[in-house]
């Protein structure tokens, strides 16, 4: 069973094989839970979403196309899609003043880099904090692309952002970091 | 190139290190998930089948909903109308029998007909009503002259519906709540016009007559379609306007509230090349609130 290619796989769910279903789950089932885990701290809440998205995937396999991704990312994107709303009900989002007022001054990407690169203990400690208050969309975004080194390109397919905005986020993102850093001197 | 931010990915690192492994019992508990999962082939049968019955449900309603004089129309009432006009074009099919029930319903639905010593509305009065309207207008079928003007039935594009009948269901309702009827003396643009009839109400505004939720309720027995069809409304005003090609008459009705207490209608109907002042009933209103106001030309 295992010497199955992804392309065989998919053909198989297609066809509503029951042994396709079962390698697809045992293929990419740890990849899956692993990612809705780090954002849904109940186990049971994340092997539910896990679940929920195996069966999301079976039933819109016809919308799978292997030219833009992976089976992976694209499971990773019923994922992430499901993930985002469970935790949209859970905990509603509130957006602070800060998050959507203008900085006054803007700052270079090098500088960034150099705020959140400085190697203090004091200062990962505090950013270890500073993520879990991130929006759930924001925090995501800095998992996605810090902690499992995803391209741009490959986050917009997930998340269903173009890469642009993306980048754009990101810096954002980096940047209200680094003003909380500041702040909490 | 990815950003480096080494702080931001020890951080990460460090926070995600123990990330729970997936419970053994996933397998166990995925494969039971998956036994009642439809073939996906099946499961778009099905969808395409609730589509399709779906389908067949509303053109359903809809064929049922298509007003059939035969299913509709009492034979006895038919049968009158030949006998009494043999020679018209226009046999009674075309009035929207529903209209006349709706109408009926609306005077009995709050319990007004029934244990009352006042004058009792029946459904029977209103559904025969229509039959001496027609006596009244034959056109004969044989003239070709007449018959290229007149408004037959053969180009009628919406069943006919008399505007007459809202007329009448506001006289049987005033008096049934004993509200006179008071004649305005109405102006077109020459001048003293006595074919204008037009008649003001001053409804009592009492939590069982609801008049503006009837009067909607009648104005929307009416096809839109219906020639000079317009129908305006809000919390304060009721504005209604139908024409009568049959008869060459337009229709107007408005209703107010004044001062939550009171409603004044006005109905009026005049032919329909007259152009109807509405001075008649601003002074009329002023008459009774002391205030002027604007009501729409008609």
């Amino acid at each position: 069973m295992s010497a199955l290619t992804e392309a065989n796989i998919v053909e198989a769910v297609r066809e509503g094989r029951h042994e396709g279903q079962t390698e697809m789950v045992c293929r990419y089932a740890d990849r899956v839970f692993a990612m809705i885990v780090r954002q849904v701290p109940d186990v049971m809440d994340a092997q539910e979403l896990t679940q929920d998205t195996f069966l999301r995937a079976f039933s819109h396999i016809d919308s799978y196309d292997a030219h833009k991704a992976s089976l992976a990312t694209w499971l990773c994107r019923i994922a992430y899609r499901l993930t985002l709303d469970f935790l949209k009900r859970r905990r509603p989002h509130i957006v602070s003043i800060e998050d959507t007022q203008v900085w006054q001054t803007d700052v270079s990407d090098e500088e960034l880099e150099a705020e959140l690169s400085t190697g203090r203990e004091e200062r990962i400690a505090k950013l270890e904090g500073l993520i879990d208050e991130l929006p759930d969309d924001e925090r995501m975004l800095l998992t996605l692309y810090y902690f499992e080194d995803r391209q741009l390109t490959e986050i917009a397919y997930i998340t269903g952002i173009e890469p642009k905005v993306l980048a754009n986020r990101l810096y954002r993102t980096r940047k209200k970091l680094c003003n909380k850093l500041k702040d909490a001197k | 190139m990815q950003n480096k931010d080494t702080d931001l990915r020890e951080a990460l690192k460090r926070k995600y290190a123990e990330t729970p492994q997936l419970p053994a019992d996933f397998m166990t508990k995925m494969q039971e998930k998956m036994q009642p999962q439809p073939v996906a082939k099946t499961r778009g049968l099905w969808r395409w089948m609730t589509v399709a019955a779906c389908l067949l449900l509303i053109i359903g309603i809809g064929i049922k909903m298509i007003p059939t004089e035969n299913k509709t129309e009492p034979a006895t009432l038919i049968a009158q109308h030949h006998e009494a006009a043999p020679a018209t074009v226009q046999p009674s099919e075309s009035e929207k029998p529903s209209c006349s029930q709706q109408q009926a319903e609306l005077l009995t639905a709050k319990g007004q007909v029934a244990h009352s010593d006042k004058p009792v509305v029946t459904k029977k009065e209103i559904v025969e009503k229509p039959e001496k309207e027609e006596k009244v207008t034959p056109i004969p079928m044989r003239d070709p002259n007449i018959h290229y003007a007149a408004y037959t039935e053969a180009n009628d594009t919406i069943p006919y519906q008399a505007p007459s009948r809202v007329d009448d269901f506001i006289a049987k309702l005033a008096d049934y709540h004993q509200v006179k009827g008071v004649p305005l003396q109405c102006t077109s643009d020459k001048g003293a016009d006595s074919t204008i009839v037009s008649t003001a109400y001053l409804f009592e505004e009492k939590g069982e007559l609801d008049l503006f939720a009837r009067l909607l309720q009648v104005a929307c027995c009416y096809d839109t379609k219906t020639p000079g069809y317009l129908l305006n409304f809000s919390n304060k005003q009721f504005v209604f306007c139908l024409k009568d090609l049959r008869e060459g008459q337009k229709y107007l009705w408005i209703a107010e509230r004044l001062n939550s207490e009171y409603i004044l209608l006005f109905s009026t109907h005049s032919p329909i090349e007259t152009n109807v002042s509405s001075t008649c009933f601003q002074e009329y209103r002023e008459q009774l609130t002391h205030t002027g106001i604007n009501i729409l030309q008609f």
